[in-house]
């Protein structure tokens, strides 16, 4: 309730800026003194209300860090629903760009979401930082000088996986995946390394976003016996697959090596101890041991106490990007050319390590590692196994 | 192969118990009432979203699996007299009504539990697997099944034996005899709208660790319902029995099999019973 | 525009409170068109809901027949210009097969439907709206399934847009009314009354409910299509039921006899719809209490209640 009493202000006082803001000649002294506008379209309903929530709570984390201030200019966050359905969003992006004038967009869960809108962001020239959706496309065929991924491509977290596990798991392995864009990409870069390294598909089976029952997909696995499962799965998708995985016994017979989504803090949380021993693969790991890792693990737990996640940090290295980049600029986004230059130059020190906006591609360039869930600090959350280094989105 | 048709057959079983405790209460409710309760669904989310918090409150799932179907049934009681009453022998009417009440306890429910897929745990004593030789099945799903198989038993026992049963059936047959024997339809009409939203509300504690919540399930569970109605029966129990298994088998070995089709292979065989034979399969002529 | 004709001719009979409360209606429509940005997309979306609206109200107040298939017409024409395009076909050819396809389902589902009454209708229309949607849905490699299908690649003038389907609401309403106002239409009202009286006259209800049900779903195939190009994008989501009550509620809301309420209808949901959703996410509680409302207060909608006013009392469909 508290995020509609936030919204009522921010409405509020944009009722009073809008008319400021609407005017053509924004002189770049009255625009100083005017809030900078970000959209952030995240799914606040459905399948990914967990990872909206918890991208939200990254954003909001940094932005406490820097006083809500960048360039001299007070942030504001203008937040829609994207719920899970494209159409959806592409017209919740409309309305924060020709009803609320935002300055920029932020956000984005679903991978199709991500290609829906891209067109229309491209031709309003509105800057898009995406936090989240891992589309391939985005940052290859169909790149725009205007969208920016800050968290990571399907390919990039899950292919270095394909070649490890075939090492560390087995050559047989079960493939699992959310049936659109995302669980797609995700299953072909693992088989693309996975089938390199000699490993063998013994069934590949997508199911659809939001489903509330996985029992036949499991009998499946039951039957099939494989060393492995590699699942890509997310959200409300994972907990309920995890939960009854661990319902048919199967989490004592058969490894996962799966998808870092499936392994994720917000799922283990409604998992516990079932999943202890799942092998997975991410950008970013609770035992990461970096400065950065630390005071952003030591803030989430003290604002809003649990395990933090790495949509939170998804959420908070997106805030920094943006911020930088405005701070580049000294607030004047008005000038785009310069304020995509920025961002292209763009490197953070993230509590992932070191990430790198790559200029070619508009896509974050970073480390991918392998954990494992396990007990740290009397929490369950993971522990990371094996560096699979840095990883460059080829952009085709 | 024979171990995963096994399961995929427990897995339908079980999932069809569930659509069983479902239709049972939206046909009792058309066959006595007639009223098509749209908003069944969103009894049966109501009672999973209750049974959710009244187990985190109380500790125990069994408590709030006997209260939350007497809470549901007094929703639904008071949704009879109150709103449904005033509007007898408007069928759309009604229908439409119970649509609009569907959306404002879905969205009511969303409120107040939040928007976010909520995976509920069975309780400690059904957790887990059942091993069988080579079988290893989760105990939960079984005990839905049994639940399933005990209220099909219990209500046919209380329809042919006890007297509200009787004239349940009575009202449901023909109204204007049963009147004119002395049953007054409106109060047997009253009874039955709360034992059927009970159900509902039952079916939803029972269902929520079997399927997660979800804003929109309530959508589905009743279509769900409606499909099993209207393909078994409308108004007759056994129609809901068997008909709760046929979808839950086609719907089983279809995401199984099929899965491309299987969704839209229930909608035809609903559309084409409804065609060929709209008082269902098990259907009596002359609603 | 024909059907402007005897509209004209008649305009002396039509109360001038009346005449002007509908020709607001219409210049609310283009009201957007000095404004453009996003009132012009909302009026936009209006105008074209409107137009399923208006298909509906022919349907449920004329003819008696309770559709809650609709979305299934709008999501086929929908489709059937979002492959057109995708398919490199021309834009205009797209915009004929919309209706034609929905049409062309209408002919088939009606088939089926029509041998049932009453509330049978209401779930066999919806049995046969919920099939496209897992068609839909699941057929990924025609429809893109849940990704969706984009038309962001074509770009059509909002204004051209806009005008094209105010002026598709206006000439349906038209065409309609002057429908009803011919034999057939009367037959057609006449075997809503009592169907039984109509078929023991020797009229064949069967075919006349089947023909309005194709008329009805080719408006709404193109009302679909339109839709498609307005908001550059088909989803499987919008083809759920749930879409086919709302085009209901905005029938009953405006009025489901004289077929300017489901215009009406359509209007006040749209924007009520986009006023409510900017300040809390129970839109569905919104609509369910509009719906609860108009069931137990408004049965005969709004739009009647304003002719009336304006009208002076009579003002007849």
């Amino acid at each position: 309730m508290g995020r509609i009493n936030r919204r009522q202000v921010v409405k509020a006082g944009l009722g009073v800026i809008g008319l400021a803001a609407s005017s053509k000649f924004s002189f770049a002294v009255a625009q100083r003194e005017e809030p900078l506008r970000i959209g952030v379209v995240l799914s606040y309903s459905g399948p990914y209300a967990r990872l909206g929530q918890e991208i939200t709570r990254g954003m909001e984390l940094y932005l406490e860090r820097v006083n809500l201030q960048a360039g001299g200019r007070r942030i504001q966050l203008l937040k829609e629903d994207e719920e899970a359905d494209p159409a959806v969003a592409l017209r919740k992006v409309r309305k924060l760009v020709e009803q609320d004038r935002v300055d920029l967009l932020a956000g984005i869960i679903l991978s199709s979401s991500a290609y829906a809108i891209r067109d229309y962001v491209n031709e309003k020239q509105i800057p898009l930082i995406i936090a989240n959706a891992f589309a391939n496309g985005i940052t290859r065929e169909r790149r725009s000088p205007y969208i920016f991924r800050t968290s990571i491509s399907s390919w990039q977290q899950h292919y270095p996986m394909g070649a490890w596990v075939v090492k560390n798991i087995g050559k047989k392995v079960f493939l699992l995946a959310l049936d659109y864009a995302f669980g797609k990409e995700a299953t072909a870069a693992f088989k693309e390394s996975f089938l390199q390294a000699g490993g063998e598909v013994v069934a590949e089976v997508y199911s659809p976003l939001g489903s509330t029952d996985y029992s036949a997909v499991i009998s499946r696995i039951a039957a099939a016996r494989p060393e492995g499962v590699h699942a890509v799965l997310s959200g409300s998708d994972a907990v309920i697959f995890m939960r009854q995985f661990a319902q048919f016994g199967l989490n004592r017979t058969v490894q996962l090596a799966v998808s870092g989504e499936v392994t994720d803090e917000t799922v283990l949380e409604a998992i516990g101890e079932a999943a202890l021993g799942a092998k997975s693969g991410n950008h970013w790991v609770y035992t990461l041991n970096n400065t950065a890792n630390k005071e952003f693990i030591q803030a989430y737990r003290k604002k809003y106490g649990g395990v933090p996640n790495h949509f939170a940090v998804r959420g908070y290295d997106a805030m920094q990007f943006i911020v930088n980049a405005v701070q580049d600029v000294q607030g004047d986004v008005s000038n785009k050319r310069k304020l995509l230059e920025a961002f292209k130059r763009a490197k953070i020190i993230s509590p992932r390590g070191f990430v790198q906006m790559d200029p070619e591609t508009n896509n974050a360039t970073q480390r991918v590692y392998a954990r494992e869930v396990a007990r740290v600090d009397g929490l369950i959350t993971n522990k990371l196994i094996a560096d699979l280094g840095i990883i460059r989105d080829p952009g085709k | 192969m024979a171990l995963l048709l096994l399961i995929q057959l427990l897995n339908s079983l079980a999932f069809g118990m569930l659509l069983f405790l479902l239709a049972l209460g939206l046909s009792l409710i058309f066959g006595v009432a007639r009223v098509v309760n749209l908003a069944h669904g969103a009894f049966y989310l109501l009672g999973a979203y209750l049974g959710l918090a009244l187990t985190q409150a109380l500790g125990s799932f069994w408590v709030s699996l006997l209260l939350v179907p007497l809470l549901v049934g007094l929703l639904g009681v008071s949704v009879e007299r109150l709103l449904l009453r005033g509007l007898h022998g408007r069928e759309l009417e009604q229908v439409l009504l119970t649509i609009g009440l569907g959306f404002v306890l879905a969205d009511l429910l969303r409120a107040w539990f939040g928007a976010s897929i909520r995976s509920v745990p069975p309780p400690a004593e059904l957790s887990g697997p059942l091993i069988l030789g080579p079988l290893i099945y989760p105990k939960y799903p079984l005990f839905v099944l049994a639940t399933g198989l005990l209220l099909f038993l219990l209500v046919r026992l209380i329809l042919a034996r006890t007297p509200f049963g009787i004239q349940v059936r009575a009202v449901t047959t023909d109204p204007a005899m049963a009147s004119s024997l002395g049953i007054r339809p409106t109060r047997v009409s009253l009874a039955t709208f709360g034992l059927g939203s009970a159900l509902a509300g039952l079916g939803g504690v029972v269902g929520a660790p079997l399927i997660a919540l979800a804003p929109g399930l309530d959508a589905q569970m009743t279509l769900f319902a409606l499909i099993v109605v209207v393909i078994g029966g409308l108004g007759r129990i056994e129609g809901a029995f068997f008909g709760a298994l046929l979808v839950g088998f086609v719907d089983g070995f279809g995401r199984l099999f099929f899965p491309q089709v299987a969704m839209f292979l229930i909608f035809a065989l609903m559309a084409l019973v409804l065609a060929l034979r709209p008082e269902g399969l098990l259907g009596r002529r002359g609603t | 525009m024909m059907g402007w004709l005897p509209q004209v001719v008649r305009l002396r009979k039509i109360h001038p409170g009346v005449l002007a409360l509908r020709a607001s209606l219409i210049g609310f429509l283009l009201l957007p068109l000095a404004f453009k940005g996003y009132f012009l997309y909302l009026a936009t979306e209006a105008a074209l809901l409107g137009l399923a609206a208006v298909a509906l109200s022919f349907l449920l107040g004329h003819g008696g027949i309770p559709s809650l298939g609709q979305a299934a017409f709008l999501g086929l024409g929908g489709y059937a210009v979002g492959l057109a395009i995708r398919e490199g076909l021309p834009l205009g050819l797209g915009l004929l097969l919309a209706p034609v396809v929905a049409g062309a389902y209408g002919i088939l589902s009606g088939l089926f439907v029509f041998r049932t009454q009453g509330i049978f209708v209401l779930m066999l229309t919806l049995a046969f709206g919920q099939m496209v949607y897992s068609a839909a849905y699941k057929w990924t490699s025609l429809t893109g399934g849940d990704d969706g299908l984009s038309l962001s690649q074509l770009s059509v003038n909002p204004v051209f847009l806009h005008v094209g389907a105010v002026s598709a609401l206006a000439v349906a309403i038209s065409i309609l009314r002057y429908l009803l106002r011919t034999p057939y239409g009367k037959t057609f009202e006449a075997i809503r009354q009592s169907e039984e009286k109509a078929r023991s006259l020797g009229i064949a209800a069967f075919w006349h409910k089947l023909l309005a049900y194709t008329v009805a779903a080719a408006l709404t195939g193109l009302a679909g299509g339109g839709l498609a190009l307005h908001r550059t994008f088909v989803s499987p989501h919008d083809l759920f039921w749930l879409t086919s009550v709302v085009l209901m509620v905005m029938v009953l809301l405006g009025g489901s006899r004289g077929l300017w309420g489901g215009a009406f209808g359509a209007i006040l949901y749209t924007f009520i719809q986009a006023w409510v959703s900017s300040f809390t996410e129970l839109w569905g509680l919104f609509v369910g209490l509009l719906l609860i409302f108009t069931v137990l207060f408004a049965r005969e909608g709004l739009w009647p209640i304003l002719e009336r006013r304006l009208g002076g009392g009579n003002a007849g469909p």
